[in-house]
Order: structure tokens, then C-alpha cells, then sequence
């Protein structure tokens, strides 16, 4: 597990570059423009996409035959990457939250560090929840057009938010306990490892 | 023991069949799979490496026949794929690390060793790397955690014939130990000729034959003579004839082999393209 772990940051800082652009990108502008809160999502989102971009790849080098072939189980293989996704989805997690701060410091909100958090890091996993199954049961190019759906989505709300506070990164959060917010995510999380290790312990490996 | 066993093997996909496969790789031995594209030799390891289920048969891989049980066996399996499949935007450094979080057994001497032997640059990243590097970079991480079996599929193809030579080397030194094995597919019969113990033919899904390479030897010439001669060679000991404008040759037991004709000992290379060639007019 270790070892599938470290090539996937390997190769993300390697052959995902502009990612971290992106995400840089996001950060500067979402810390140094006043009122650009809807900016957060991004942060929690994009990182979770990458799992998705790494099967794609994988599949595009022939990877997954060859890791056939190591000391591993599938369901280590599966979930080394969900493992993937959820680090990946911290590190944008933890940016978010930064940018979080600085606008509640800028505006004078209350700043509420571990809920802004746990709120990015649970929007970040919807994204690989709902992706990495289908890829696993469709293969990369169906994948994609889900995960534009998605981050459309994710976008219109936001959007549709943009006038809330800062720490309240979408409107869903305000009506729906906190707790059954990140229990409901963490389930659908669980849900979605749980098909896929069970998917790809009886698939062929192409 | 044997390090592998196929028994009964069988495999369908639309417009293919891996039909009712039985060989073995006995321990110590070196043993080549030999076929046309198409054949059934990546399936047959791809079957024998647990990436495809097979529809029938059952295979037993270093004594276990329980599929579950073989992802922690492959601590004790090299491979070395047609496509090697390493990530193309790592350096050599990097896949090390990779590989050594992943295997138990992981010799990093072992693959400096390796990466000195077969001179694979470490400065370049794997896609920068010509097809044959690629191949040795491959073959370097299979032998550096001490694998017992090493599964091979057409691995040496594209490299040059000194890497060929060197790495042929490779896997005769790697084959004294006695419970060393090598299962290898490749197009390049002269040099399966050269290091393996056994060769099992495929064509089109189908076992030709699996036999001791010295027996083949032994059991086959290649006749020379006037095309009614030939003719009247026993049809049922002849491999295959060809005739030509200045005569006819055939592939033969020897044992039907009339005194007096000219004989020569057949090559693998030979038997090999002559099978396929009568399998085709069958």
C-alpha cells in the first residue's frame, strides 16, 4: 500500500503540474480578493478529480496490468487510491480553509476552523465518491463527462452562495445539520469504496 | 514439483479460444512458450498471473491453486510485460522507491546491480527511455526481490542483440538455483533455442506440443529429397513437407527417416515455423 501510495504523489508532482497551478492560482486570488468565497469549493474539488485523472493515466499506460501483477490485493490496489483521493483531498481542504480565514478576518465573520474543514474535505470526497466507481465500472472517457456535471454543479451553487458569510461555503450547510451533512458524505464515501472493491475484485484486468 | 501447472486451461473471448491447455514449468527449468501472434501466449500468462479469469481448468502456481491466495505469492514472482506498464513520468530513482514500498523482499544492491549490468540510465524519466531500456528497467525490478519464478512476456523483444545476450545470461545464472523457474514467451525462437529446457507450441489457442527442448531434438529431422520420395514418407511421422523447384524437404520422427536420404538436425526455429505452417493448411 505504501509504495502504490508513493507513486501516486510521485506522479502527480510529476506529471500533474498544473495542477498545482491551479490550485495556487485559486489560493492567491481566493486570499488577496476581497468577497471571492465562492472561490473555496474549488479548492476542496479539484484535488478530488485527481484520482480520477490517475486511473486515466494508469490506463493510458498500461499500469493497472502490471500492478496486477504485484504482491497486492484489489482491494489494496482500490483502496490505496481512495486513499489517494482522501489525502489529495485534505491538502485542498486545508488551503480552502486558509482562504476561509483570511476572508472571515477581512470581514470580521467568526472564524471556525475545524467546521470550514470538515465541510471542504466532505464536498471535496462527493467528487471521488461518485467518480471512482463509474470509472472502475466504465473506464476513463464516461468518467469525464460525470465529473463536468459534477464540478457544474458545484459551481451553481457556490455561485448561487456567493452573498453567504464566509464559513458557509454552501447554502445545503445552513439547512441540513452539520453532522448529518459529513455523516451522509462519509457514508456515500464508504459506500462507494466498499462497490468498488467489490467491482474490481471480480473484473478483468485489461 | 513443478512451479507451474496448467491443466486443462480454457479461456473464450469472441473470435478467440485458449482450448483445453496442460503443461508444466518444473522447477530449475527454463521453459519457452512459442507461438504466432494471436496464439494465446499473453493469455495464457495473463491467465497464469490472475489478471483474466479462466472459463475452465484449473492452474496451480507454486504449489497453490487457491487464486486468493496468490496475491501475496507474487512477492515470489518476477513479470516482465510486453508493455513493462511502469509510470512514464518517473526516473529510475523514483520507481525504486516505488518498488521497495512495495515488495518485502526489495534488494536495492540487487538493482544497482541490475542497473549497472543491463546500463540503464537513471537520469531519464521511463518515457524518455527507448522500448528496450524500458524492457531492461522491467526486467531489473523483476529480479531485484528475489523472486523463485520469473514470467516473462516478450520481454527481450526489441532489444538489441548484445542486451538479449546479456540478459539470456541473466536467466541461465538465475536457473541454478533449483527452485528457480522461468516461464518466457517470446517471437525470437533462436534465443529460446538457446536457454530453454522445455518449448511448448500455440497456435491459434491450441497446445501443439510441450516437450524437453534436446527431446524435440532428438525426435525430429528435416529430410531432403526428390518429392516422390517424400511422398512416400509414412504421412502420419511427417510433420510437414514443402516442395519445391529443386526438390522437396520434410519435418520428420526420425525414426521414419529412410537410410540413404539426406538428414539434418532441425532447429526449434524450424519445427516451430513447419507446425504452424501445417496447422494453417489444416
Amino acid at each position: 500500500m505504501k509504495g502504490l501510495i508513493t507513486k501516486d504523489i510521485y506522479v502527480t508532482m510529476s506529471a500533474f503540474r498544473s495542477f498545482f497551478v491551479f490550485l495556487l492560482v485559486f489560493f492567491v486570488v481566493g486570499v488577496a480578493v476581497p468577497g471571492t468565497a465562492f472561490y473555496v469549493p474549488y479548492l476542496a474539488a479539484i484535488p478530488g478529480s485527481l484520482a480520477s485523472s490517475m486511473i486515466a493515466l494508469e490506463e493510458r499506460e498500461n499500469w493497472n496490468s502490471f500492478a496486477g501483477t504485484l504482491p497486492v490485493s484489489r482491494r489494496e490496489l482500490v483502496s490505496a487510491k481512495y486513499l489517494f483521493a482522501m489525502i489529495m483531498v485534505s491538502a485542498g481542504a486545508f488551503l480552502a480553509t486558509l482562504v476561509n480565514v483570511v476572508q472571515a478576518l477581512r470581514t470580521g465573520a467568526a472564524i471556525n476552523v475545524i467546521p470550514v474543514f470538515v465541510q471542504c474535505f466532505a464536498l471535496g470526497l462527493v467528487l471521488p465518491s461518485v467518480n471512482l466507481p463509474i470509472n472502475y465500472v466504465f473506464g476513463t472517457v464516461k468518467t469525464r463527462y460525470v465529473s463536468m456535471f459534477l464540478i457544474i454543479i458545484m459551481i451553481v451553487l457556490a455561485v448561487n452562495n456567493s452573498d453567504s458569510q464566509a464559513g458557509n461555503v454552501i447554502a445545503v450547510f445552513d439547512t441540513v445539520p452539520f453532522w448529518a451533512i459529513c455523516l451522509g458524505l462519509a457514508v456515500l464515501f464508504a459506500a462507494s469504496w466498499l462497490f468498488s472493491c467489490w467491482f474490481v475484485e471480480r473484473k478483468d484486468i485489461d | 514439483m513443478n512451479a507451474i501447472e496448467f491443466k486443462n486451461l480454457t479461456k473464450r473471448y469472441t473470435g478467440f479460444e485458449l482450448e483445453d491447455i496442460t503443461f508444466e514449468v518444473p522447477e530449475g527449468c527454463i521453459v519457452g512458450l512459442v507461438g504466432q501472434n494471436g496464439a494465446g501466449k499473453s493469455t495464457t500468462i495473463r491467465l497464469l498471473l490472475g489478471l483474466t479469469r479462466p472459463d475452465g481448468g484449473e492452474i496451480s502456481l507454486l504449489g497453490e491453486r487457491d487464486r486468493a491466495r496468490w496475491a501475496d505469492l507474487r512477492e515470489e514472482i518476477g513479470v516482465v510485460l510486453d508493455t513493462v506498464g511502469l509510470p512514464s513520468s518517473l526516473k529510475l530513482g523514483q520507481i525504486e522507491k516505488v518498488m521497495k514500498g512495495i515488495y518485502r523482499n526489495w534488494d536495492e544492491a540487487m538493482f544497482r546491480h541490475c542497473v549497472e549490468l543491463l546500463r540503464i540510465p537513471s537520469d531519464k524519466k521511463f518515457h524518455e527511455m527507448s522500448n528496450g531500456t524500458k524492457m531492461k528497467v522491467g526486467l531489473a525490478v523483476a529480479f531485484s526481490h528475489h523472486p523463485r519464478l520469473l514470467v516473462l512476456d516478450e520481454a527481450t523483444n526489441g532489444l538489441d542483440p548484445v542486451a538479449r545476450e546479456e540478459i539470456n545470461d541473466m536467466l541461465l545464472e538465475f536457473t541454478r538455483e533449483e527452485n528457480h523457474s522461468v516461464l518466457i514467451s517470446s517471437h525470437i525462437v533462436s534465443d529460446l533455442e538457446k536457454i530453454c529446457d522445455y518449448v511448448a507450441f500455440l497456435h491459434e489457442g491450441r497446445l501443439l506440443l510441450c516437450e524437453e527442448k534436446d527431446v524435440l531434438a532428438q525426435e525430429y529431422v528435416v529430410v531432403q529429397g526428390e518429392p516422390a520420395q517424400i511422398a512416400a514418407l509414412p504421412a502420419e511421422k511427417v510433420l510437414h513437407r514443402e516442395d519445391g523447384l529443386y526438390g522437396s524437404h520434410a519435418v520428420v520422427r526420425r525414426e521414419a527417416a529412410p537410410a540413404g536420404m539426406h538428414m539434418q538436425p532441425v532447429g526449434i526455429e524450424e519445427l516451430f515455423v513447419m507446425m504452424s505452417k501445417e496447422m494453417k493448411k489444416q
